[in-house]
């Protein structure tokens, strides 16, 4: 079992608290290997059930649900690589794993003493049908929403990547098909998505920006829903008129009225039916449509000011210059990859509007885990950190929202 | 039945012959306020994301909805957007006033559209004005400006010019109903659709309590911690939820289900706002007046606020009446206050808040008045049209018998010289002075009655007021010799 804290700020706690934490988990932690306190994050626990996350304010325990590329089953061991890298020994060798985001990736036992020869990955090339793209092309996707690329970059291990849509904060994984890749899916419509390349020690190249095109299906591009809509409206008139023709203003107003009333209800039943949005303000209504059960995770989104003095403080968007009703991942976005210099602006508007000068920001995505007796606190994980404690290995350094 | 009578019941349905222009007036002044709220609650976000515009960047991706993108319309810049403000506020407070009505609605209505379009762009569309947009050119299909209008009060006043009775007005049209049922209809579409939504996507399972638990959890409004412990009330409430949606059509069927249906969504919208922080969602709300017979309000109102048989009755009815006509305006103005300025709010208000303290009274005023004057007939088509509390019998005491019955101690010369208010108790106003009093009595007037009082103005008015009376047979005011 190794433990090998890298930084000053790593604190080692008590291991006897953990035990005597209730674990939100019904299966329990199993035997606990291992803790370490993430630098102004959570505190991460090894499992025989898996990697858990404590909330020593709440005072619970709560399993992590790991995504892509990180391990499945006991966890022995752990220590940070860099701030976005936490390391951990499993069953079947080490992995590295994103702490705020659970993606993860596993080290290849050759270059584990190896000393690293370079920093963060190349820039990406991406190419297809054997030519380079520049970036920002714009490309058109098969009818799934994907498609297909060639991505090269040089990254410590070798690159593996990933991709987010424009105002999205998750990146997600891009899938390898042989020497190829598939991106996506995306929804219809056209939208910018970055593309980044991602080296074993989970640290980011600069983001590839691309547009994307992914055709609606046949019977809901324009070109055949508003001729249809427009002709049905059309007939609906026609259908109401042509009777009432010479029998005077009365029967026709209330003809065209009538026709009227066909349209716009038809219209929404059709909006509400499809479902679709962009017909405002004839929209479809599967809002809160999804289900929770026992023991299903929420995430919340939160921003932390630490002020002269220890004092911590939630703040919202708005009080930084993001003009958002609500603090939601999407609002987030410009501050997770913003890069350095838009957290800097966000920090210094909100000491402006707090009155004190802003120390760090903190990120946060509390964790909320539904029970019988209510939703508990399940920790929060550190999505971003300003200023960072070292360079920070975040993508899209000043790239786009 | 056959198709003949299916038609004909179709066409009373949606063009009833007697359906009250007051009812369409009094929706329309609902929303009109509702518009000038709904201007003033976006403009922050529009104005804030269109100055970013004008220095160049963008707010965020710009993804309009389908008609800006048929209408080519990109993100708009700070110096477009303080044009349709202007325009589009000017309208809201025409059509509110009543005055070029139908040209207000067609102004308003794709102008405040285009407001909302222009906010969603940025983010997404949301739920909440669907049926208040579709309100707002619903008002302008029908003859909106009839009643409790400026349109009203100069038609009126035309009529009176014309030598005719200034108090025949309107009552009903067979087109008043309908901008009301396309708006009832749009509502239930509105509640119905995400009942049945959740029904067929997510199945009875969204009744399972964690559903609810985690949505107000997601959305963390200030009493979701209290809710969401509680397994047993998000059970319940998902239950009440689920049922007041997939049955909302029932107030189509049987209109008295309003009175469970709309307190229901009243609620429901009250509970999201504190459980999920949606907002009061009051643009949805308020555009369910269109179920109230708005024209029989102040009759309840009156009906409410005598005593009853039994004392718990008039406990009863004294409630309902505090909560609908008292504690229901003033959340409302809780909601515009937070928005608006107060003076607005204020200007929006006392001509509800006046009226309804008006409706109230049972004892009613006598403006005794020389119909045979044109200037006298369209001073009471003025007044009359004001008379929103419905407290004014207007007699002519040339062709009204029961001035002579109600008042025996007036006299034909006393009448033929000034005009009377008499108020109850015998309080007999004459002249300028039953002017200035029914400026005071009337809520419209009453921010001009303080200027009546200030030192010199009674003296001057009574001079102004003794020369018209005086000379009205030679000043052109049309006075004939009726009596």
């Amino acid at each position: 079992m190794f433990i090998a804290p890298l930084f000053s700020l790593t604190l080692l706690l008590q291991s006897p608290a953990f035990p005597a934490l209730p674990c939100l988990s019904p299966e329990g932690t199993g035997k606990i290997h291992s803790h370490l306190k993430q630098p102004f994050g959570p505190v991460f626990v090894a499992a025989e059930r898996g990697l858990f996350v404590a909330d020593l304010e709440a005072r619970t325990l709560d399993l992590l649900d790991l995504r892509d590329g990180a391990p499945r089953g006991e966890i022995f061991s752990l220590r940070f690589e860099n701030p976005s890298c936490l390391q951990v020994r499993a069953k079947d060798g080490i992995y590295n794993i994103h702490p705020a985001w659970l993606f993860g990736r596993k080290v290849a036992s050759k270059h584990r003493k190896e000393k690293e020869p370079w920093g963060p990955p190349s820039s990406l090339v991406a190419a297809r049908g054997g030519s380079n793209l520049p970036p920002g092309s714009r490309l058109a996707t098969d009818a799934a929403g994907r498609v297909r690329l060639a991505l090269k970059a040089k990254a410590w291990g070798g690159a593996t990547f990933r991709w987010r849509l424009q105002g999205h904060h998750l990146w997600r994984p891009v899938e390898q098909v042989g020497s190829q890749y598939l991106l996506g899916p995306i929804p219809p419509g056209r939208h910018k998505v970055f593309v980044v390349a991602m080296d074993e020690n989970l640290r980011f190249s600069s983001p590839f920006p691309l547009e994307l095109l992914r055709p609606l299906p046949k019977g809901l591009s324009k070109a055949v829903l508003i001729p249809v809509a427009g002709g049905l409206v059309l007939m609906v008139f026609l259908l109401s008129v042509f009777p009432v023709l010479g029998k005077g203003r009365g029967p026709l107003r209330r003809a065209l009225l009538s026709a009227v009333a066909v349209s716009v209800l038809g219209l929404q039943v059709f909006a509400a039916i499809v479902p679709h949005a962009k017909g405002w303000p004839f929209v479809g209504f599967t809002m809160y449509t999804q289900t929770y059960h026992a023991q299903s995770l929420l995430y919340r989104p939160v921003i932390r000011a630490l002020l002269e003095g220890g004092k911590e403080v939630e703040v919202s968007p708005s009080e930084g210059g993001i003009t958002v009703p609500y603090t939601t991942f999407r609002s987030l976005v410009p501050l997770l990859n913003g890069g350095p210099l838009r957290l800097e602006e966000f920090r210094e508007t909100l000491g402006r509007n707090l009155g004190a000068p802003v120390q760090r920001l903190r990120i946060l995505a509390e964790r909320t885990r539904l029970t019988p007796g209510g939703p508990k606190p399940a920790g929060a994980l550190l999505l971003g950190l300003y200023p960072p404690l070292h360079r920070p290995s975040s993508p899209d350094q000043g790239g786009g929202k | 039945m056959n198709q003949a009578s299916f038609r004909s019941r179709l066409t009373a349905y949606w063009f009833p012959s007697r359906a009250s222009l007051v009812r369409l007036g009094g929706l329309r002044l609902i929303l009109f306020a509702l518009l000038i709220f709904d201007i003033f609650n976006y403009g922050q976000t529009v104005f804030a994301d269109a100055a970013r515009v004008s220095n160049g960047e963008l707010p965020g991706p710009w993804r309009p909805v389908l008609f800006l993108e048929l209408l080519h319309l990109g993100p708009p810049d700070l110096g477009t957007i303080r044009i349709v403000f202007a325009i589009l506020l000017a309208s809201a407070c025409l059509g509110f006033a009543g005055l070029l009505t139908r040209l207000s609605c067609w102004v308003a209505a794709p102008l405040s559209a285009y407001w909302t379009a222009v906010a969603y762009a940025y983010t997404q569309p949301h739920h909440d004005k669907v049926a208040f947009s579709i309100a707002l050119f619903a008002l302008a299909l029908g003859p909106s400006g009839a009643r409790l209008s400026l349109d009203s009060l100069l038609a009126r006043y035309r009529r009176a010019r014309r030598g005719e009775d200034p108090l025949q007005v309107p009552k009903t049209d067979p087109f008043a109903m309908f901008p009301i049922r396309l708006i009832q209809w749009t509502l239930v579409i509105g509640y119905t659709a995400p009942g049945w939504s959740k029904l067929l996507i997510a199945g009875p399972q969204w009744m399972n309590g964690y559903t609810l638990m985690g949505i107000m959890m997601e959305h963390h409004g200030p009493l979701a911690p209290f809710f969401a412990s509680r397994l047993w009330l998000c059970v319940l409430g998902s239950v009440l939820v689920f049922f007041v949606q997939t049955t909302f059509a029932a107030v189509l069927i049987w209109p008295k289900a309003r009175w469970f249906y709309l307190p229901g969504a009243l609620f429901f919208h009250t509970m999201t706002w504190l459980t999920m922080d949606t907002g009061p969602y009051i643009t949805l709300w308020l555009v369910l007046c269109a179920f109230l017979p708005l024209e029989r309000l102040p009759l309840v109102a009156r009906l409410w606020w005598r005593r009853s048989r039994t004392m718990l009755r008039t406990l009863l009815h004294r409630t309902l009446l505090f909560l609908l006509f008292f504690a229901l305006p003033a959340y409302v103005l809780w909601i515009f206050a937070r928005i608006l300025p107060l003076w607005v709010v204020l200007l929006i208000a006392c001509p509800f808040v006046d009226s309804l303290v008006l409706f109230l009274r049972s004892s009613r005023w006598d403006l005794i008045y020389d119909g045979g004057c044109g200037i006298c007939r369209r001073a009471l088509a003025v007044l009359a049209a004001s008379d929103w509390g419905m407290r004014l019998r207007v007699l002519d005491f040339r062709s009204s018998r029961a001035v002579s019955l109600r008042h025996p101690d007036l006299t034909y010369e006393e009448m033929d010289t000034d005009i009377h208010l008499v108020l109850p108790g015998n309080r007999v106003y004459r002249g300028f002075d039953a002017y200035r009093k029914l400026a005071w009595l009337i809520p419209l007037y009453s921010p001009l009655a303080p200027f009546l009082y200030l030192p010199g103005v009674a003296s001057l008015g009574r001079k102004i007021y003794r020369h018209v009376a005086d000379h009205r047979s030679r000043i052109g005011c049309g006075w004939d010799q009726a009596g």
